[in-house]
């Protein structure tokens, strides 16, 4: 099954192209690093996916189904830039069983709820944080939070917008072994690829709103341009064929 | 205690009971979503339905909800479309809205005075059917705000997660605001319009001092609205004074003593020790970098003294020749 399949999109916001003619399709059970400079369009193009940003251009299917007409949103987990969200006055677990709206959008939230939401916590290794306030978390703390929001319904597909974005190696180490226990579809968008290298079996690079590249994993972006540059060596890792787009 | 045999106070006081407990409800969304002024903004709509009301001759509590929830429509669906971020519409709208309030009165010949029970509240003149409609708009209010509060709590505090659950935020994000006027124009006769927000959020401030999480705050700051209203009213027929004020300062008056005791109830938890990452020696050098760090490069830039550090992997970079000072 294709987890994520996108078509010839296009998205303008506020007249400006943002993304220009992107395709490229996600089968089921690997993990894609979507990577690229700071205004390149990642999150933009991660919104798009999930249906935040409405594209002008183009398709987006979710699991085989079409974005316009998606219901299946229990099997999508998504875990947005931590610095986007503002949670004040709230506890690490109504911030996770908020996730579980997903499966049961009406009701007030029951033991069932709040134990999946635990559930949650115990996979990023913050069960004993759950009934801390979220803004007295660390911010890679924070960040492991969001990510039990997202896998709480075991969603068949998760897209991380920058885990790693402040976080410290520690959290990196603990964000990427959650990751590695999840099993699932991942969608990453990732500034610096060293923490979850290993998991990470084909990447995609944007530049200026384009797909320049898909295939296996790149080297760290080269010295000086802060671009993801192509790779040296065409074989690297994987052996996965890389697809050059002009 | 005689004075409360009267039927008018015992009005006041159930009046006061009412808007005191349910206005907080929909006060903690707003605060979540940092909106607090919206129910000053309602407030200056609502008066444009008091002034119809004096025109047409006919009870102000309709007119003012009517136009409330207009209003209030009007203002989340200019958010919506992302037209109302340089605030000038709303301004147009609020100010508007007080100005044709405070016309429309002086041409029912009444002038800005007659206006002014409905700006400071006037619990001691809610009649029997006023006390009905609050009665019934209060248990709206409640039945809405409590029955709705995990999905309300899900779009106030992460709107685009909210979507990615599926839920039908554009709708809930409506019944916010609609919910909001018709609590601003509940309130109208107990605090007054022009002090209905202080009774909506600062409730809310003061709960959210002592007790931790979204609904635990949101129980407290209702109790502390039902307290601070009805021992506002009392206090207020006592030493004769206006009771719209004397709730509004003793709301202030819990807030002020949250202060103190937040330091209390909200000890700071330090991250432990595994998750912070050891900081390195200072001005350790850093030779291998994987880009050259500048501003857009993706870490936070931090002033220090005659440089810029850039923020990275927890520590601090500085720019020094051909590596990296580690600060």
């Amino acid at each position: 099954m294709t987890a994520i399949d996108v078509d010839s999109l296009s998205l303008s916001l506020g007249g400006l192209p943002i993304l220009k003619d992107i395709s490229f399709q996600i089968e089921e059970g690997t993990t894609v690093a979507l990577l690229g400079a700071n205004g390149s369009g990642k999150s933009t193009l991660v919104k798009a996916i999930l249906g935040l940003h409405r594209h002008q251009q183009g398709t987006v299917s979710l699991l085989d189904q079409p974005l316009e007409t998606f219901t299946g949103w229990d099997q999508v987990g998504y875990v947005p830039q931590r610095a986007s969200v503002s949670l004040h006055s709230t506890t690490v677990l109504e911030v996770v069983a908020s996730g579980t709206l997903a499966k049961r959008p009406l009701g007030w939230l029951g033991g069932t709820q709040r134990t999946r939401a635990m559930d949650a916590l115990e996979v990023v290794g913050l069960a004993d944080q759950a009934n801390e306030l979220y803004l007295h978390l660390s911010g890679g703390q924070q960040q492991r939070v969001l990510i039990a929001r997202g896998v709480v319904n075991h969603p068949r597909l998760i897209i991380m917008d920058e885990p790693f974005a402040g976080v410290d190696i520690a959290n990196q180490t603990q964000i990427a072994s959650a990751l590695s226990s999840v099993s699932a579809t991942w969608l990453v968008v990732l500034h610096e690829t060293d923490a979850l290298a290993q998991h990470i079996d084909r990447t995609l690079i944007l530049r200026g709103g384009r797909l320049v590249f898909d295939g296996p994993l790149v080297p760290a972006p080269a010295h000086a341009t802060h671009e993801w540059e192509p790779p040296e060596h065409r074989t690297l890792m994987t052996g996965m064929e890389p697809r050059w787009i002009s | 205690m005689d004075l409360l045999a009267f039927a008018f106070i015992q009005r006041a006081l159930i009046a006061s009971a009412l808007v005191g407990f349910s206005a907080p409800t929909i006060g903690t969304y707003i605060v979540q979503r940092r909106l607090s002024l919206l129910g000053d903004g309602l407030g200056h709509v609502a008066i444009a339905g008091v002034g119809l009301a004096l025109i047409t001759g006919t009870t102000p509590l309709p007119w003012a909800v009517a136009i409330c929830v207009v209003g209030a429509v009007l203002i989340e669906t200019l958010r919506q479309q992302g037209r109302a971020t340089g605030d000038i519409g709303l301004a147009v709208l609020f100010y508007g809205g007080l100005a044709a309030g405070v016309l429309m009165a002086s041409i029912a010949g009444q002038g800005a005075g007659g206006l002014s029970s409905y700006l400071f509240g006037s619990l001691n003149t809610i009649s029997a059917s006023d006390l009905w409609v609050v009665g019934g708009l209060a248990a709206l209010i409640l039945v809405v705000a409590l029955g709705l509060s995990p999905q309300l709590f899900a779009i106030s505090a992460d709107e685009d997660f909210a979507k990615t659950l599926g839920l039908p935020v554009r709708v809930y994000n409506y019944v916010i605001v609609i919910l909001a006027a018709i609590t601003v124009t509940t309130a109208m006769r107990t605090v007054g319009l022009l002090l209905v927000s202080a009774l909506m959020v600062i409730p809310v401030a003061a709960a959210q001092n002592i007790v931790r999480g979204f609904w635990r705050g949101m129980w407290t700051a209702m109790v502390i609205g039902l307290i601070a209203s009805v021992g506002g009213y009392l206090a207020s027929i006592y030493a004769d004074v206006a009771p719209g004020a004397m709730i509004v300062l003793i709301t202030i008056a819990f807030f002020v003593a949250s202060w103190p005791l937040a330091s209390l109830f909200h000890r700071h938890v330090h991250p432990r020790q595994d998750d912070v990452d050891p900081l390195p020696a200072p001005h350790d050098h850093t030779e291998q970098h994987a880009h050259v760090h500048g501003p857009g490069c993706g870490h936070d830039m931090v002033q220090h003294g005659d440089h810029v550090d850039y923020i990275h992997d927890g520590h601090l970079h500085a720019p020094h020749g051909d590596h990296y000072d580690e600060h």
